[in-house]
């Protein structure tokens, strides 16, 4: 290795010397991502041509911002991005706080037996493919002898037809989420849970704190950090949707579409027309663009004011 | 623990090596040499290497030996496939000098577009007009092998017909294999007889009498559905042939609201303002509250023909004749020998059929095809050879299938884990050599029925044909597709409560997206089409 | 160390116990009625719907599903092999990745994490990838495309990266005075205090890969290759299409549609159930246990 001496090369080429082991063992990682995530990243460019067999994926004109100015025409990529944040939303939101709850509740029972046992119960709906679960749905919700309708109708309200009724599938939607994702989400804040030294809580019992106290001053704050990269993480997606969720609850219902549509439904559907490379990949360049401001934002503010915090 | 990290580096690098050497074998040659696993011999059963070579070989240089492969619609892949690959490759490595490897495209829905997009070789692949044929011949996703067959596999336009070639070309080019066989698509009714006559209900030939037939049921067998109802339309699918008028025009179809007349083939009219189509909206209504069929069909599960054998329905709304009979009839004969199952096609109900287009669906070369010439003499070698063609058809004799005393088809496969069914590779249902297939016996039922029911009934089949192209409004396409899946679809499946109210909706949002100027285009194409074909103004 | 139990922690247990039963109870019922109902004859399904208990007792759908044991046993066993290669291989490269990114002296951690971090946001889409793994690098039908498409998450590497912050730097910068290397820090002593993140995130590599059908699907066109959730698939589709085709089946009536559905979710699922109490007493531990002690 060059002795390091000049001026600007120093600090780079420094770095690898004396910390040539590290990067070692960091090198793989770094040449996966980018022969599987940058080089095809070459392929957003496909989102500025108008693509055709004819012309092939290389040949193909170049037509600018044309694929956006379809999206935005269609007059729906308004409701769909609305549609597609406000749901992340409660699903990031409710689904951190539920899960970073249940594991703070779990982290305290003393029964260890009760603890492995419904923590793993927990971790089935994981396991339960959407498929079965738009099955499932369907004996729920059907207007004929679904047990949710049936239920309402027995309340006194005749006309209860869900798959009519835009209105309570936001609902519906939210807590099949919540459902299916508890088990896993829990995991992770249990791990991070039980890095906490038990010194702490040991001294504040001894020094008469209880339960809730205990939580609160020693268990949340030492979870911040955990919850606020859970966060980050999931911002920078915030106009991708879970896709099967969507699609095998509402699937072709179009009376619901209004309330529950996603981006990532919307577009299915239009591929499923024509199948249009250049119209695929504007649209996944737009929600990969929104996630990428935002979360630099967000990066940036959480920088700000707990550095250790941040993503990068 | 700790010796376990210790192992863990070592246990690293033996997978990586394992894996490696897993590469080494296994490196994607689209190969016919993978042995079979399954306990019989290979290819045995094929005898001789066929009939003669096709006239034409000569003008084909074949000295290089090539490997075809073929992606063929057929929904899963059959456990043999590639024992029957393999005995095939021994029949075309004599004629053509190439291997074939036929796989049958399981997840069509992702793979298809991205395999064709990205350039994978492909020689030959399934394609369909549901499927996006046309707009993608437009594209140049095919090869055009109008001048290519003449070249090199003239006996394929004999095989086939000329006249089917004809009537296949898109802007005056052939980009598909058209089809020789003769299709009925229309779907049918199909009850319980023998839960007619016990009630006494009156005998199915219209929708009053299936009405009847399912208000009969509610009142006597309660619990049971009378009809399974599809998200398609098992209503739907019959307006076309209650009003012998054709409505598939569109991308996809129904999407613009036109239909077109046989009696009157230059005319087309908007159908969503005709009086019948609002009869049939409420119709569809009526039969949903009245709870004729499921409950929001748009998201059931059931199946019709599970549907009726376990019980449940009294009936479906359902599609091809053909699958009528292997997926019910057949079927109740060993589980419920007391049934009787009726059966109305609705071209004979309302005694109006067609043929489908010879390109309803079929085979197109890809434009990246590495070997086209190999491809069409491989065609014209399963048109002509029998032995080859009931190799991809039934199997291997004494394996698959076993020919009875009648000649009829009998399958010897495991019934719950089959090697190979007929027709299961989906290449022979399209590519169909009339004189080397052999039926089961139970199939001339259909038979049967299509040449008594079905025929006497054809009118021309002008419309299937019809290829639009769209490149110039395609946004507005986009956006009618929309607006009816939103609007046309429910009022369709009976979902929405206010027909009325519905109707105008749709009717207002179709207007607004955009419709009328998509439908002056496709009335100038589409008379620019009839006339091409010489079809005579009325 | 059992302290008498003060009053706020009996309020605490009476509440939080029967909360927690109850949320338990829901995740609880749905894969019962799944059971449940693989081991019901389909017709029943159809016409009862989905019950806790049979209606009608029948192993129909598990019959079919193990109709052909050498096919199914092959089928777990390339699961297997692609869960065991990929989860040992990625949590190996992913562990040491977070332990790097962690060191405070390793000056570009900030920038390496952006450059992970940046492909969860920006994609080429599906052609770019497919073209990529098929034609450029020759994968298709070898199973090394599966391993390789899985092995690395954005997600899993920044959260082991976080979990790793709870180690000391004390203990790293003690090590280092005594001379070790930076490797060696690493087997020596992060892996052992690192417990509960390698389990977490081992399991969900696991997961990942053994749920894991959309790669198959894709890069995989040989039955005999399918993993274990593709070919379930399988067996489902080809029932159905060979009706669509009006190809005659014998024994159609018999088969249990709605039934093999919930077998097949039971058959994919079992093996990982029995995996995850293993792993399980690595992130839920009682008060009394510490992690890392001073």
């Amino acid at each position: 290795m060059k002795a390091a001496t000049s001026g600007k090369k120093h600090g780079f080429l420094y770095d690898l010397k004396t910390n040539r082991v590290m990067w070692l063992m960091i090198l793989p990682v770094l040449i996966f991502f980018f022969i599987f995530s940058y080089i095809p990243m070459a392929g957003v460019y496909l989102a500025f041509t108008r693509f055709s067999h004819s012309t092939g994926l290389f040949g193909s004109p170049f037509v600018g911002l044309e694929n956006f100015r379809i999206l935005f025409n269609q007059g729906t990529l308004g409701y769909l991005t609305k549609n597609t944040i406000l749901y992340n939303i409660a699903f990031i939101g409710i689904g951190n706080v539920l899960q970073v709850t249940v594991a703070i509740l779990l982290s305290r029972l003393n029964s260890k037996y009760f603890k492995k046992t419904t923590q793993s119960i927990m971790f089935l709906p994981y396991f339960v493919s959407y498929v079965i679960v738009a099955a499932f749905s369907y004996a729920l919700f059907n207007s004929g002898t679904g047990i949710v309708t049936m239920f309402f109708r027995n309340l006194g309200m005749d006309g209860f037809a869900p798959y009519a009724m835009p209105g309570i599938w936001k609902y519906i939607i939210v807590i099949v989420y919540l459902w299916k994702n508890i088990g896993y989400g829990t995991v992770i804040y249990l791990a991070a849970i039980t890095n906490i030294s038990d010194e702490y809580y040991e001294a504040a019992q001894i020094d008469g704190a209880t339960v809730m106290q205990q939580i609160r001053y020693i268990t949340i704050p030492l979870l911040v950090p955990t919850f606020i990269i859970l966060l980050l993480l999931a911002i920078g997606g915030i106009l991708r949707g879970q896709f099967e969720l969507f699609y095998q609850l509402v699937g072709n219902q179009g009376q619901l579409f209004t309330a529950t549509d996603i981006l990532d439904t919307y577009v299915f559907r239009t591929l499923r027309v024509k199948f249009d490379v250049g119209l695929g990949t504007a649209a996944g360049l737009y929600q990969s663009l929104f996630g990428f401001i935002l979360i630099m934002v967000v990066n940036w503010l959480v920088k700000r004011k707990h550095e250790e915090y941040a993503l990068f | 623990m700790k010796v376990a990290k210790k192992l863990l580096p070592i246990l690293l690098a033996l997978t990586m090596l394992l894996t490696t050497l897993a590469a080494c074998g296994d490196s994607g040659n689209g190969s016919s040499s993978s042995t079979p696993q399954s306990s019989s011999g290979n290819g045995e059963g094929t005898g001789s290497n066929g009939g003669e070579a096709p006239s034409g070989t000569s003008a084909v240089d074949t000295s290089e030996q090539v490997n075809l492969v073929v992606y063929t619609f057929a929904g899963a892949s059959p456990r043999d496939m590639d024992m029957v690959n393999q005995a095939a490759s021994e029949i075309t490595l004599e004629s053509i000098n190439a291997t074939v490897d036929v796989q049958v495209m399981a997840d069509w829905g992702t793979r298809y577009n991205l395999a064709l997009t990205s350039g994978e070789p492909i020689d030959l692949i399934w394609t369909a007009m549901w499927y996006s044929y046309q707009p993608y011949a437009f594209d140049g996703a095919w090869l055009d092998i109008t001048n290519l067959v003449d070249e090199v596999a003239p006996a394929l336009k004999t095989i086939i017909g000329e006249d089917r070639w004809e009537i296949s070309k898109i802007a005056g080019s052939n980009y598909a294999i058209p089809s020789s066989k003769n299709t009925w698509n229309q779907w049918g009714v199909t009850w319980r007889e023998d839960l007619r006559k016990k009630y006494d209900l009156p005998e199915i030939v219209d929708w009053e009498t299936m009405e009847a037939y399912a208000e009969g049921i509610l009142e006597n067998e309660p619990g049971m559905i009378p009809y399974c109802d599809s998200p398609s339309g098992g209503l739907w699918h019959s307006f076309s042939e209650k009003n012998h008028y054709y409505v598939g025009l569109g991308n996809p179809q129904f999407s613009y609201g036109l239909g077109v007349s046989t009696d009157d083939p230059y005319n087309l009219f908007v159908f969503h303002e005709t009086e019948e189509f609002k009869d049939f909206l409420i119709t569809q209504r009526r039969w949903v509250e009245n709870g004729y069929v499921q409950p929001d069909v748009a998201n059931s599960t059931d199946q019709g023909p599970t549907g009726m054998l376990s019980g449940k329905y009294a009936g479906y709304l359902s599609g091809l004749t053909s699958a009528v009979l292997s997926s019910v009839i057949v079927p109740a004969r060993d589980s419920h020998p007391d049934w009787e199952i009726g059966y109305m096609n609705y071209g004979e109900m309302f005694q109006w059929t067609y043929l489908s287009h010879p390109t309803m669906m079929g085979f197109a070369l890809p434009s990246a095809c590495p070997n086209p010439e190999r491809t069409l003499l491989f065609v014209q070698e399963l048109l002509s050879n029998n032995d080859l063609f009931q190799l991809y058809d039934m199997g291997i004799e004494g394996t698959h299938y076993e020919i009875d005393e009648n000649g009829y088809y009998v399958s010897i496969n495991d019934p719950i884990n089959p090697g190979y069914l007929q027709g299961s590779s989906g290449l022979t249902n399209y590519i169909y050599n009339g004189d080397a297939k052999v039926y089961s016996e139970d199939y001339q039922w259909v038979l049967d029925y299509e040449k008594n029911h079905m025929e006497p009934y054809e009118v021309t089949n002008y419309f299937e044909g019809f290829a639009e192209d769209y490149t110039a409004y395609n946004a507005l396409v986009t956006a009618i597709s929309e607006v009816n899946t939103q609007y046309f679809w429910p009022l369709l499946r009976g979902a929405v409560a206010d027909v009325d109210a519905g109707l105008a909706d749709l009717l207002q949002k179709l207007a607004s997206a955009g419709r009328q100027e998509v439908v002056d285009n496709v009335i100038q194409q589409y008379h620019a089409y009839l006339e091409a074909m010489g079809v005579p103004k009325v | 160390m059992k302290i008498k139990k003060s009053r706020d922690e009996i309020i605490f247990n009476v509440i939080v116990y029967p909360v927690i039963a109850l949320l338990t109870l829901a995740c609880l019922i749905p894969f019962w009625l799944i059971v449940a109902a693989s081991f019901t004859d389909n017709s029943a399904i159809m016409i009862d719907g989905y019950k806790l208990l049979p209606s009608r007792w029948s192993i129909n759908a598990y019959r079919y599903i193990f109709a052909a044991p050498m096919d199914i046993l092959r089928s777990y066993g390339v699961t297997i092999f692609i869960t065991v290669v990929g989860t040992f291989s990625g949590l190996f490269l992913i562990t040491m990745a977070g332990y790097v990114l962690n060191r405070k002296d390793f000056k570009y951690r900030n920038k390496i994490s952006f450059y992970i971090y940046f492909t969860t946001l920006f994609s080429g889409g599906m052609i770019p990838s497919y073209i990529l793994m098929v034609s450029v690098l020759n994968l298709q039908n070898n199973y090394l495309s599966v391993i390789l498409a899985g092995l690395m998450s954005p997600f899993l590497i920044i959260l082991m990266r976080n979990f790793m912050k709870s180690i000391p730097d004390a203990l790293i910068e003690a090590a280092k005075i005594d001379g070790a290397g930076d490797f060696k820090i690493f087997t020596s002593i992060v892996i052992h205090l690192a417990g509960p993140a390698i389990a977490t995130v081992g399991l969900f590599l696991a997961l990942g890969y053994w749920n894991n059908w959309y790669t198959p699907m894709l890069y995989l066109t040989k039955p005999k290759m399918y993993p274990l959730q593709y070919y379930l698939y399988n067996i489902l589709t080809a029932q159905q299409s060979a009706q669509q085709a009006g190809v005659i089946v014998e024994g159609m009536d018999t088969f249990p549609g709605e039934a093999i559905k919930m077998a097949m979710a039971v058959v994919a699922t079992g093996p990982i159930l029995l995996l995850y109490p293993y792993v399980q007493k690595y992130f839920v531990r009682g008060i009394t246990i510490g992690a890392v002690k001073g």
